[in-house]
């Protein structure tokens, strides 16, 4: 039987000096701001940061910019897992698609993909189809190779079930290919929606009309300095939800994969 | 098991002298860039309704490769396969293939009955009731009623390979072909599965097509077996068994018919090893 308590205090040993070690820092941080030993006007204070972004919690400009940028990513994410996905399915079962894709592919994943936001601007303007379009390229990439990397992996066997059986190739690509590589394509998409959300920031940054990025630029701009930081804790609130949201489907859809 | 829910498979129909499988001059080769390997060299073999032929050979001389071709997997180089004087260019209606890793054959993200259920739900129109009937029905047969919402991974092997069974069956196949499925369970299950086989074989008037390295299992089984050559794997001899039926795990196999027959084989494998 597991000692509950044990396990509960060795939890509690290995957390601790993290935790202590991040509140020295706070401290350390609110201290040398207090006693002037760094600049006192663009240096963080936790105590002015906790009380920028309680007023900025309580705007309706914070429901608004979360809004923007969420939906921009949903937009643009989902977008780009849906066509990653099929692409890569088509690369990954089909030799001559593979071969056909291949060299623009490989062209084009190379680009750090902020260095496409200049002409994205030109093609698109500043506006919601330039934002949605970077996330969709950044987020295609991992994706896409990942499914036809995962495609690859699947156990011919498998394959060989669903032949015996007399599946068509759709069925045998959706019921059979799909599923087992889904652990491979969700590590992906892992991937994608991190990339995703650094390249909605940083467009809206750039444009500075709507969004989160948009409020951190701003705050800056305006020398609001404790609501810049406020923003920016703000992100960072955002990029561990979005995270723990991922495990959670990633963990109902492919708890077998870990289970086997 | 109950007798009742065995007597559901449909019956073939075994009326005509014709066989129902026969291979004529079967042969295949893999080539690679500088060389060609024969695997099969020139397989003729006819086999009728209802009949249980093993193919025994030694390790590595291709006798996968030969029931691979049989269920349309695999194209061979040359020669040709009928089903039904059919020629078999993919895998045919009403033959079934199970495959010896019975872990790998089945799907981990599926529960045991939507395993079985993929056997069958594509190729007839059938209403999600009489659906889940089947499954029920042939996972009765295997003794795995109660599993039917677990996960393969949850079971042992011999469950597993029960499961892969049933799923096989709920195809409702004429033949049914067996690629080494008893090799990687434990001597005890391997004795069970062996009497389910024959069991569902005798109920359902299955014709079944047998690959194994195991002669003894051979004897046992069948009513044929083919002995193979080393590679390139060639007809050797084909053996009627005179073993009488029904067949018992134990008494079967100390009958004297089993013993020569078990003698003949192994020593003749070891000739050619």
């Amino acid at each position: 039987m597991t000692d509950w308590r044990a396990l509960a205090r060795t939890r509690v040993s290995i957390a601790l000096p993290g935790a202590a070690f991040l509140v020295g820092w706070i401290a350390l941080l609110e201290l040398s701001a207090r006693n002037g030993w760094t600049n006192r006007v663009f240096s963080p204070v936790p105590s002015k940061i906790a009380r920028a972004l309680c007023e900025v919690l309580a705007t309706t400009a914070f429901i608004d910019a979360l809004a923007s940028t969420m939906w921009l990513l949903a937009l643009g994410y989902f977008s780009a897992c849906i066509a990653g996905v099929l692409l890569g399915l088509l690369m990954g079962y089909n030799r001559r698609a593979y071969f056909l894709f291949e060299p623009t592919l490989e062209l084009l994943r190379p680009i750090p993909k902020p260095a496409l936001l200049p002409p994205l601007i030109l093609l698109f303007g500043l506006g919601a189809s330039m934002k949605v379009s970077i996330v969709f390229l950044g987020a295609l990439f991992p994706v896409l190779i990942n499914t036809i990397q995962g495609v690859r992996s699947v156990d011919p066997v498998l394959v060989d079930v669903a032949r015996t059986f007399r599946c068509g190739v759709l069925r045998t690509v959706f019921r059979v290919v799909l599923p087992a590589c889904m652990p491979i394509v969700l590590a992906g998409m892992r991937v994608s929606l991190g990339l995703g959300l650094v390249l909605v920031i940083l467009a809206e940054m750039l444009t500075g009309a709507h969004g989160l990025g948009a409020q951190l630029v701003d705050a800056q701009r305006a020398f609001r300095v404790q609501e810049m930081y406020a923003w920016t804790v703000v992100l960072a609130a955002l990029g561990v939800a979005l995270a723990v949201a991922f495990n959670l489907v990633e963990q109902r859809l492919i708890s077998w994969s870990s289970k086997r | 098991m109950s007798e009742a829910a065995l007597q559901t498979v449909p019956m073939a129909s075994s009326s005509t002298a014709r066989p129902l499988l026969a291979l004529h001059g079967i042969a295949k080769t893999y080539a690679s860039p500088d060389s060609s390997v024969p695997a099969i060299e020139s397989i003729n073999l006819t086999i009728q309704s209802g009949e249980f032929v093993s193919i025994v050979g030694p390790s590595g001389c291709g006798k996968s490769t030969l029931l691979q071709i049989v269920a349309g997997l695999l194209r061979p180089s040359a020669g040709s396969v009928q089903l039904e004087e059919r020629p078999v260019s993919g895998p045919p209606e009403g033959m079934v293939c199970l495959f010896q890793q019975y872990s790998r054959s089945l799907f981990p993200w599926l529960t045991v009955e939507r395993n079985v259920e993929f056997g069958f739900r594509h190729l007839r129109d059938e209403s999600r009731a009489a659906a889940a009937d089947r499954c029920r029905r042939f996972l009765a047969m295997v003794g795995l009623e109660d599993f039917r919402a677990r996960y393969p991974w949850e079971l042992s092997g011999g469950m597993q390979q029960r499961v892969a069974i049933a799923r096989a069956l709920a195809a409702e196949p004429r033949v049914l072909l067996l690629d080494e499925p008893f090799s990687s369970v434990d001597a005890l299950t391997r004795l069970e599965l062996q009497s389910l086989i024959l069991d569902l074989w005798s109920a359902a008037k299955l014709t079944i097509v047998l690959v194994t390295h195991d002669v003894e299992e051979a004897v046992y089984l069948s009513d044929r077996i083919v002995l193979l050559t080393r590679r390139p794997a060639r007809i050797a001899e084909v053996f009627s068994n005179g073993l009488p039926r029904p067949r018992r795990p134990v008494e079967s196999r100390e009958d004297p018919r089993f013993l020569s027959l078990r003698h003949e084989l192994l020593s003749r494998l070891l000739r050619t090893q």
